[in-house]
């Protein structure tokens, strides 16, 4: 099993300058709408290939994209999770797990982003891959089920690289965070230090404050 | 009667559902802003659909009750890339135009005017793939008023980014010509101050409803307690300091 997971001075023509990183546990990429966030995650996981530099990278990704409904194409919730969960009864625990129960014999293109959130990243993270890539996962969750992906992704026990504006979320859930503008990299280090997420530093809440705000 | 949506007693199930998504909802909406907040799976995006008439066109089930909705409704749906069919803003614009009725050389200054009103003329001959999820929904907006929706319903317009989504909800009471403008959205705080009605659901039933300084506290409650985070944060530091 391949573990090693890292991208050396990758470019993307227009869209990704130059990045170089070092997956390691929970790592955030935060910035601005258009600086890069998602080319970085589908660069990272294999799903587009760089125009220049190298990607090295653990060979079973699990991925949630923004537009959660792009995971979906079974007739209905239940064996959109029995396929990768192998098998029905399984994929019944995980949706009561996640409060999808009621949505098991329904299309899944009925339920509401928050649902339809939780179903894709069950889906990315359920057949057990060796790393994960969650494109904006808390758009559209409230408190409730951010608390729920918190523990979620620390249960996985494997490197998250996780794209988000949730600047608490991101204090909370992270162990160290990259920020993008315009395609490069500006800030690689710890979450609290990073520029979108000073603003809750100066407040005075750390991680612990934020754990604390979701109930953790 | 000033009211362009009247429900009386509605109540909906989804296909293959055991259980109502909505249950005896009787509600009137007016001009302007309203907004419809609640926790996730309160039913906030069934009852757009059903204003919209996509419960039951599109999605089946069982619809129970009087509906009455005045004008021309669009959803622009939380999977609005998935209403986005064409290749370019351009064609995409134009296909809405032409299918909101007009003819093709008339779409051609339908879809400009919608561009120009959405502030995306400079993106007309881009690709969709290749724009940000901010300007996609720009673009879906732009499509619903090409479409030549009076009315238009937004569906968690905040979800993928809060001032982006707000500055859009703002427009669309202000700028944009929309009689109506009905919100689905369980983050308010940045949009509550614009509407004349808020409507709070939960479970599938209205919890309460009214003017926005009448049932803001009772929303606050029951929604995301980060919107109003002040006493947490002093039991949280407090609580952090200690360990």
């Amino acid at each position: 099993m391949k573990t090693r997971w890292r991208l050396e001075s990758v470019s993307v023509e227009g869209r990704l300058e130059d990045v170089s990183l070092h997956v390691k546990g929970v790592m955030g990429v935060l910035g601005p709408n258009g600086s890069g966030k998602t080319t970085l995650l589908m660069v990272a996981s294999g799903a587009l290939r760089p125009s220049k530099g190298y990607v090295e990278r653990p060979s079973r990704i699990g991925a949630a994209w923004q537009n959660p409904y792009m995971s979906f194409h079974r007739p209905k919730v239940v064996e959109e999770v029995a396929e990768v969960a192998g098998g029905r009864s399984e994929a019944l625990r995980l949706l009561r797990e996640s409060g999808l129960e009621h949505t098991a014999e329904r299309s899944p293109f009925t339920l509401s982003l928050g649902e339809a959130r939780r179903l894709s990243i069950i889906l990315a993270v359920a057949w057990e891959p060796d790393a994960i890539v969650l494109d904006e996962p808390t758009a559209g969750l409230d408190v409730y089920w951010k608390r729920w992906l918190i523990k979620l992704i620390e249960s996985l026990g494997r490197p998250v690289l996780m794209a988000t504006h949730d600047p608490l979320f991101t204090l909370a859930v992270t162990e160290s965070v990259v920020s993008l503008r315009r395609g490069r990299v500006v800030y690689n280090g710890a979450p609290e230090r990073a520029p979108e997420v000073k603003g809750l530093s100066n407040m005075g809440v750390g991680r612990c404050e934020a754990r604390c705000l979701y109930g953790l | 009667m000033g009211a362009l949506v009247e429900l009386r007693n509605v109540s909906y199930k989804y296909p293959g559902s055991s259980g109502w998504a909505l249950i005896g909802i009787t509600l009137e909406l007016g001009k302007g802003l309203s907004i419809v907040t609640g926790p996730t799976g309160s039913g906030k995006s069934t009852l757009l659909r059903v204003i919209s008439g996509a419960v039951p066109k599109i999605y089946g089930g069982i619809l129970k009750g009087y509906v009455r909705v005045e004008g021309k409704p669009v959803l622009v749906p939380q999977e609005f890339d998935s209403f986005i069919i064409m290749p370019t803003v351009r064609e995409d614009l134009e296909y809405a135009a032409e299918a909101g009725g007009a003819s093709p050389w008339e779409a051609v200054r339908v879809a400009r005017r919608a561009a120009e009103a959405l502030g995306i003329e400079d993106l007309l001959e881009r690709s969709v793939a290749s724009l940000s999820t901010g300007e996609r929904q720009r673009v879906a907006i732009a499509a619903a008023l090409a479409m030549g929706a009076t009315m238009i319903l937004l569906d968690e317009p905040l979800a993928h980014q809060d001032e982006v989504g707000a500055s859009l909800v703002r427009e669309s009471i202000e700028k944009l010509g929309f009689e109506a403008v009905i919100v689905a959205e369980h983050r308010i705080s940045l949009v509550a101050g614009l509407a004349s009605k808020i409507v709070v659901m939960d479970g599938g039933r209205i919890v309460v409803e009214g003017a926005p300084r009448d049932v803001l506290g009772y929303a606050s409650k029951l929604m995301d307690p980060l919107g109003a985070i002040g006493d947490r944060l002093e039991n949280c530091r407090a609580r952090c300091l200690e360990d």
